[in-house]
C-alpha cells in the first residue's frame, strides 16, 4: 500500500521534473527582448525606469531586464551565449571583447548595423574601446575611470603636476600618527594604470604584442617604488577599504579612486574631484585606465532590429541624462554633459575631463591573463624584493609562455580530431568491467530490489542529487584534466582539446625548482613540489598546534576552576563566527601599519614585522589564523573525550602513587585516543584543503610562496584561465588525499587490532 | 602494619552541613574493621579520607605513627579496592597489577615475581595477557584485589567491593578476602551495606548513622548488647521488634502485652521495649511465669523450617520467628510468650539503652 503510493508519488515528481527540463531545453520563442545587466541599487533603478518608459512607447518591442549577480555575470555569459542561450543583449565591461570575439558565437559585430549618426554620440576613444581587430562589437554605454579626490580641508588646490603632488603629500604625511598625503590601491594594476600610461607605452605595443618590459613601463614602476619606499607618502598594504577609511577619517589628504568612492565618503568630509596631474617625470598627464561598459548584441538574437532599437534608445541623450542624474553614472554619450543640471556638478565634470587623458583598458584577450601576475609583480617591487626591470622582464617571459600555451590550444581547436580507436576500446572495456559484477549478481540485485523496494525508492532522490552534484562534476573534472581546455578554446568540441596525460606530466615532472642563475637565484614558488612541501608543512603545523593547544585548554577547563563555564563559552565563540570573517579580521590585525599585532609589538618595544613580506612570517599569519579557527572544535571534542574517562581511574592511580604527568601519560592520553584519532584525521583533511584562510589572510604572499595546493589550483583556473591544468591539479590533490585516507585507515585498523 | 586513628575528624563539603560531624574511631593494627550504615551515612567519605582522596576538614587522622592530614594519597602506603574495580581498560591484567609498582620504579624482575605470585594466589595466572574488557565481573574483582595485594601496603581499603557481583560469587569472594586477611593480617577497613558480609568478615564492626558513630564492637557485642535503638534495629534479620510501652511503675504495658518488672521507678512514663523475633515462643510450650502477648496475625512468611509471623494490634507491629510446625492463617489471634531477661529497654527520647539491675540486666546476650 505504502509502496505503491510512494512509487506513484515518485513517478509524478519525475514527470514534473521532465516537464521542467523540457521547458528549459525547448524554450518557446520569446516575444520579449531579454536584457542582462549586473547593476544594483540606484543604477538598477534608473535602468529599470528607462525600460519602463521604453516599453510604454514601444508596445511591440517589449524589453525584460534581468539583474545577474555581478560575481557570476561573466561566467553566466560565457556559459550561455556560445550555446545559443542567454539574452538578446547585455551590458558588460569592454575588456572581454577580445576573448569573446576569438571564442566566436558570443557577441555579434555591429559595424554594419549602427549608423554613423549614432556613433557620433561618443568620443572616439570610447568607440575605439569597442573595436577588436577592426570590427565594432558594441555601443559604449558609460565609463568609469579614476581621478584625484582630495580633502578640501587639507588641500586648497588640486596639484597640477606630480612634483606639486609630491610636495603637498610630503607636507601632509605623518607616518607616526597614521596620516598620509596620498592613498590609493597602488598594487592593483587597474590603479597603477595612471602611472603606467603616463609613459606612453602600456602593456602591449602598437601591434598588440606583449611589451611588459618596455622602458616606459619600467620607469613607471621605478617611480611608484620611489613614492612608496623613499618618499613614504603612501600607506603600506593598501586596499580599497583602507583607502576609504583613511579618507573618511581625514587621514588621507588625497586619494586616487573612481566615482564609486563618492557614495561612501562621510558627511563631514569636504571633498572635491580633479583630473590627475601632469607627470613631471614623463612630461605627460597621468592617464588612468578607463573601463567602458557597453551594450552588446547576442549573435543568436532573433530580433536584432528590435535589439538595435533598444541600443539606440539607451545610448540616446534622454537616456544618458537619466542614467547620469538618477543612476549616478558617467554616460558615454557626451551630449549629456552639456545639460545644465549635469554641467553644474563639478565632480561629475571632473571625471568627464579626466576622460580626455584616460586610456581604455586594452580589450585584447591576453589582458585577462595580466591582472593577477602584474599585481604580484607590483607587490614585489614596492616591497623591494625585486627590481622593476628584472621583475618586468621575468613577467614578460612568464606571460608570453602562458599566452603561447593558450594560443596553441586555441589554434589546435580549429582542427577537428577523430576519436582514436583505443579510446573506444578502453571505454567499452571499462563499461564491461563496471557491468560484469552487476550481471553476475543480477539475481541478488533483483531480489534485493524486490525486498527493499521502499527503501530504494526513498534513497533514490538523494542518489540522484549525489549523481548530479558530486559524481557528475567529479567525472567532468576528471575528463577535463586530460584536455588542454583554457579560456580561449573552451567552446570548441571536447575531443579537439584532448591531449592525454600532458597536464599530469607537466605538473609532476616540473623540475624547475629555481629561477635565475648564481647569486640572483631564487626558489620557483610555482613549482608543484614547493607547493606540496608548503601544504604538508601547513597541514602538519596546524594539526600539531591546534591539537596540542586544544588539549592543554581542554585539560585546564576539565578541572573545576572558577568561571569555567564562561571560559568554555569564550573559547567556543570563534566557532560561531563564519570563518571568512575571522580570517579577514586576522588579516586586518596583521596589517603592517595599522594592524594591532604590530602596534602591540611596538608597545612592548619590539620592531614591527612586515608580515606578508617574507615566507616565514607570512606562513605564520595563516598558521595563527587557522589554529585560532580550529581550536574550538578540537577543544569540544577533547573535552567530550575527557568527560568520558571514569574519575575513579584517576583516584586509583593517585592511591598507587602516580603523579599528574604520569596520570596524563598512563590514563588520559591512551583513553583519549578513540576521540583524538578521528579528530586528527578530520583536521588533516580540512586543513589540507583550507582555502579560505590562505586566500583571505596571506593570499599566498609573498609571490605565491605560501599558496597551498588548493589555492594554487584556484589561481591556475581562475587567474590564468588554464581550466584543464587546474582540473589536473585538483585530481592530483584528490589522489593525495585519497592515498592519505587509505593509509590512515590501515593505521587505525592496526591500532584497533592492537586493542 | 599500622593502626588507624580518627581524632575528632570533621568532613564538610562546601555549601552543605557536615557529612561527618566529628568522628572518633581507632582501627587496631592488623584488624579487619567493617564500616556499615544506611546509604549516605558517610561510609565512603570516611574511607576516602583514609585513602587521601578526600581532605580532612578538621581533626586529626593518624596512620601508624604519622599524622596524614596533609600527606598525598600516593605516600600513605594504602591500597584501595573500588566498587567498580577501576581497572585501566587499555592495559592488560599484568600491566594493571604492575602499574603501582612501576610508578614506584621497582626493578622489572621483582615486579614480575610479585605480580605472578599474586596472580597465582588469586587464580589469575592464565589471564595475565587479557584486557579488562575480556574478563568477567568476578575476574575483574580478583584483578582489582591483586592490584592492591602486590603493593603489600600498610592498610587495605575496600569500598563495597562485592556489591556488583551475584550472590554466589559474593560468598566465594568473601571467603577469598577473609582468607587473605588471615594470611597477611594487614590492617583493613571494609565498607559494606550487607549485614552478612559485615558479620562474617569483620573482627569489629563500626556502625555509622548520619556521620555519627553509633557503636563499635565485635559482631556478637553489637548483636547481643546494642547501645541504642539504631544499632538494635540495624543488626539481625529480621531486625529487633521495638514497641512503645507505658511504664506503670511495676510493669510495662501496651495493647498486646504486659511485663511485670522491678526497678522501673524513676524512669520516664514512655519507654521502648525491644524483643528479637527469635526470642518469641508459642505460649503453650513456654514456662508459666514468662509474660504473654496476644495479637492478630497479619501475614505469614514461610521459610521452610521456620516462618516469620507478622503481628499487628492497634499501633503495635511485631514479627516473630517461629518453628514452621503449625499452619497459621492471617486473621487468627495467637498467644506468644518470651523470657523477660531477653527484653531490651530504651529511652523513648534519647533512643539510648536503659540497663536495669533486675531482672533485664541479667539477660544473657541472646543466641
Ligand atoms: N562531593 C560532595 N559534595 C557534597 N556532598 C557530598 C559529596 N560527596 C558526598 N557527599 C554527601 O556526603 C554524604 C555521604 O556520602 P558517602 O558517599 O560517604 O555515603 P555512603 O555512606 O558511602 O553511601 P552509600 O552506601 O550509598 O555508598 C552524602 O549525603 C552525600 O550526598
Ligand atoms: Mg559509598
Amino acid at each position: 500500500m505504502i509502496e505503491t503510493s510512494a512509487t506513484r508519488l515518485l513517478g509524478q515528481v519525475f514527470l514534473l521534473l521532465l516537464a521542467l527540463v523540457a521547458q528549459l531545453v525547448y524554450a518557446q520563442p520569446r516575444e520579449e527582448l531579454l536584457l542582462w545587466h549586473g547593476y544594483r541599487g540606484e543604477e538598477r533603478r534608473a535602468l529599470e525606469q528607462l525600460l519602463e518608459d521604453y516599453n510604454r512607447n514601444q508596445p511591440d518591442a517589449r524589453v525584460k531586464a534581468l539583474a545577474v549577480p555581478f560575481g557570476s555575470f561573466a561566467d553566466k555569459l560565457s556559459a550561455a551565449l556560445p550555446r545559443g542561450q542567454g539574452p538578446d543583449l547585455f551590458i558588460f565591461g569592454h575588456d572581454r571583447i577580445g576573448g569573446w570575439a576569438r571564442a566566436g558565437n558570443t557577441v555579434a559585430p555591429v559595424d554594419d548595423l549602427v549608423p554613423a549618426r549614432v556613433l557620433a554620440r561618443f568620443p572616439p576613444s570610447l568607440v575605439e574601446a569597442m573595436r577588436f581587430e577592426g570590427r565594432l562589437y558594441g555601443l559604449p554605454f558609460n565609463f568609469k575611470s579614476t581621478a584625484l579626490i582630495y580633502n578640501r580641508a587639507l588641500v586648497r588646490h588640486a596639484p597640477e603636476t606630480t612634483d606639486e603632488l609630491l610636495a603637498l603629500a610630503r607636507a601632509r604625511t605623518d607616518r607616526r600618527r597614521g596620516r598620509f598625503g596620498l592613498a590609493y590601491s597602488y598594487t592593483e594594476p587597474f590603479f597603477h594604470g595612471a602611472l603606467l600610461n603616463s609613459f606612453g607605452s602600456g602593456p602591449f605595443d602598437a601591434d598588440g604584442r606583449l611589451a611588459l618590459d618596455s622602458p616606459g613601463n619600467v620607469r613607471s614602476l621605478e617611480q611608484l617604488a620611489r613614492w612608496v619606499r623613499e618618499e613614504g607618502i603612501l600607506p603600506e598594504e593598501p586596499n580599497s577599504t583602507l583607502v576609504t577609511n583613511l579618507f573618511n577619517q581625514g587621514r588621507a589628504a588625497m586619494v586616487i579612486s573612481g566615482p564609486w568612492l563618492l557614495g561612501e565618503i562621510s558627511e563631514g568630509i569636504d571633498y572635491a574631484v580633479a583630473p590627475l596631474p601632469q607627470n613631471s617625470e614623463s612630461g605627460r598627464p597621468l592617464a588612468p585606465w578607463v573601463a567602458v561598459e557597453g551594450l552588446f548584441l547576442s549573435p543568436w538574437s532573433g530580433r536584432q532590429q528590435a535589439a538595435l532599437g533598444l541600443m539606440n534608445y539607451l545610448t540616446g541623450e534622454r537616456a544618458a541624462l537619466h542614467m547620469a542624474m538618477a543612476g549616478g553614472q558617467l554616460p558615454a554619450n557626451l551630449n549629456a554633459y552639456t545639460h545644465p543640471e549635469v554641467a553644474r556638478d563639478a565632480n561629475t565634470m571632473a571625471f568627464r575631463r579626466q576622460l580626455e587623458t584616460a586610456v581604455p583598458i586594452p580589450n585584447l584577450p591576453q589582458m585577462t591573463l595580466l591582472w593577477k601576475p602584474l599585481e604580484k609583480a607590483l607587490n614585489k617591487v614596492v616591497k623591494g624584493s625585486a627590481s622593476p626591470a628584472g621583475e618586468l622582464q621575468r613577467l614578460q617571459r612568464e606571460i608570453r609562455r602562458d599566452v603561447a600555451n593558450l594560443q596553441a590550444a586555441g589554434d589546435r581547436a580549429g582542427r577537428p580530431r577523430s576519436i582514436p580507436a583505443w579510446a573506444w576500446l578502453g571505454l567499452a572495456l571499462l563499461a564491461l568491467a563496471a557491468l560484469s559484477p552487476a550481471l553476475r549478481r543480477r539475481r541478488r540485485i533483483a531480489a534485493a530490489w524486490r525486498e527493499h523496494r521502499t527503501a530504494y525508492v526513498y534513497i533514490l532522490p538523494a542518489m540522484l542529487g549525489m549523481l548530479l552534484l558530486v559524481f557528475f562534476p567529479l567525472l567532468y573534472g576528471f575528463l577535463l584534466s586530460f584536455t588542454d581546455t583554457t579560456l580561449l578554446n573552451e567552446n570548441t568540441p571536447f575531443l579537439s582539446r584532448w591531449q592525454g596525460l600532458g597536464n599530469y606530466a607537466s605538473i609532476l615532472g616540473d623540475w624547475n625548482f629555481w629561477y635565475g642563475e648564481g647569486a640572483g637565484r631564487s626558489i620557483n614558488y610555482d613549482n608543484f613540489y614547493w607547493t606540496l612541501l608548503v601544504t604538508i608543512c601547513w597541514t602538519a603545523g596546524n594539526v600539531v598546534l591546534s591539537v596540542g593547544l586544544a588539549l592543554v585548554l581542554a585539560l585546564a577547563l576539565d578541572k573545576p576552576i572558577l568561571g569555567r563555564t564562561w571560559f568554555r563559552l569564550l573559547l567556543i565563540l570563534p566557532w560561531a563566527i563564519p570563518n571568512y570573517i575571522t580570517a579577514l579580521v586576522w588579516k586586518g590585525m596583521f596589517h603592517p601599519q595599522f594592524g594591532v599585532v604590530n602596534q602591540a609589538l611596538q608597545v612592548v618595544g619590539l620592531a614591527p614585522v612586515a608580515w606578508f613580506d617574507s615566507v616565514g612570517a607570512s606562513f605564520m599569519t595563516g598558521l595563527v589564523t587557522n589554529v585560532w579557527l580550529s581550536i574550538p572544535f578540537m577543544m569540544v571534542v577533547i573535552l567530550g573525550g575527557l568527560q568520558s574517562i571514569p574519575r575513579d581511574l584517576y583516584e586509583a592511580a593517585r592511591v598507587e602513587g602516580a603523579g599528574r604527568w604520569c596520570q596524563f601519560r598512563a590514563i588520559t592520553l591512551p583513553l583519549l585516543k578513540p576521540v583524538l584519532v578521528p579528530a586528527i584525521i578530520l583536521s588533516v583533511v580540512w586543513t589540507f584543503n583550507m582555502f579560505n584562510v590562505i586566500y583571505l589572510v596571506s593570499d599566498g604572499a609573498p609571490a605565491g610562496a605560501n599558496d597551498i595546493l588548493i589555492t594554487k589550483a584556484f589561481r591556475i583556473g581562475f587567474e590564468k584561465y588554464q581550466y584543464a591544468y587546474a582540473a589536473a591539479y585538483s585530481m592530483v590533490i584528490l589522489a593525495l588525499l585519497f592515498a592519505y585516507a587509505m593509509w590512515q585507515m590501515r593505521v587505525s585498523r592496526t591500532l584497533e587490532a592492537a586493542r | 602494619m599500622a593502626r588507624i586513628e580518627f581524632r575528632r575528624v570533621v568532613k564538610q563539603y562546601p555549601d552543605s552541613p557536615p557529612t561527618v560531624p566529628g568522628l572518633d574511631l581507632s582501627v587496631r593494627d592488623g584488624e579487619f574493621m567493617v564500616l556499615v550504615g544506611p546509604s549516605g551515612c558517610g561510609k565512603s567519605t570516611t574511607l576516602r579520607m583514609i585513602a587521601g582522596l578526600e581532605s580532612v576538614t578538621a581533626g586529626e587522622l593518624w596512620i601508624g605513627d604519622r599524622l596524614v592530614n596533609r600527606v598525598p594519597p600516593g605516600e600513605r602506603d594504602v591500597a584501595m579496592v573500588f566498587q567498580n574495580y577501576a581497572l585501566y581498560p587499555h592495559m592488560t591484567v599484568f600491566e594493571n597489577m604492575a602499574f603501582g609498582l612501576r610508578v614506584r620504579r621497582e626493578p622489572q624482575a621483582q615486579i614480575r615475581t610479585k605480580v605472578e605470585r599474586a596472580a597465582e594466589t588469586l587464580g589469575l595466572t592464565g589471564l595475565l595477557g587479557r584486557r579488562p574488557g575480556q574478563l568477567s565481573g568476578g575476574q575483574c574483582q580478583r584483578v582489582a584485589l591483586g592490584r592492591a595485594m602486590v603493593r603489600d601496603p600498610q592498610v587495605f581499603l575496600f569500598d563495597e567491593p562485592l556489591s556488583n557481583l551475584d550472590a554466589e560469587l559474593r560468598v566465594q569472594m568473601r571467603g577469598n578476602i577473609g582468607r587473605l586477611h588471615r594470611e597477611f593480617a594487614t590492617t583493613s577497613v571494609y565498607v559494606t551495606h550487607d549485614q552478612v558480609e559485615a558479620m562474617t568478615l569483620g573482627q569489629r564492626i563500626a556502625i555509622l548513622n548520619g556521620g555519627e558513630l553509633m557503636q563499635v564492637g565485635t559482631p556478637m557485642e553489637l548483636y547481643g548488647d546494642p547501645d541504642n535503638v539504631f544499632v538494635a534495629g540495624f543488626m539481625g534479620s529480621p531486625p529487633m521488634n521495638i514497641v512503645a510501652v507505658q511504664n506503670l511503675g511495676r510493669a510495662l504495658r501496651n495493647a498486646v502485652l504486659e511485663v511485670p518488672l522491678a526497678g522501673l521507678e524513676g524512669l520516664p512514663g514512655e519507654l521502648l521495649l525491644g524483643l528479637r523475633p527469635e526470642k518469641l515462643e508459642y505460649a503453650a510450650a513456654a514456662p508459666a511465669h514468662w509474660p504473654r502477648l496476644r495479637a492478630a496475625i497479619e501475614m505469614v512468611e514461610t521459610l521452610g523450617a521456620e516462618m516469620l509471623v507478622h503481628l499487628g494490634e492497634g499501633d503495635t507491629r511485631m514479627v516473630a520467628r517461629l518453628p514452621g510446625l503449625r499452619p497459621l492463617a492471617a486473621g487468627e489471634t495467637i498467644e506468644l510468650a518470651f523470657d523477660p531477661r531477653a527484653a531490651y529497654l530504651f529511652d523513648a527520647d534519647s533512643q539510648r539503652r536503659i540497663r536495669l539491675s533486675q531482672p533485664v540486666e541479667s539477660a544473657e546476650p541472646a543466641l
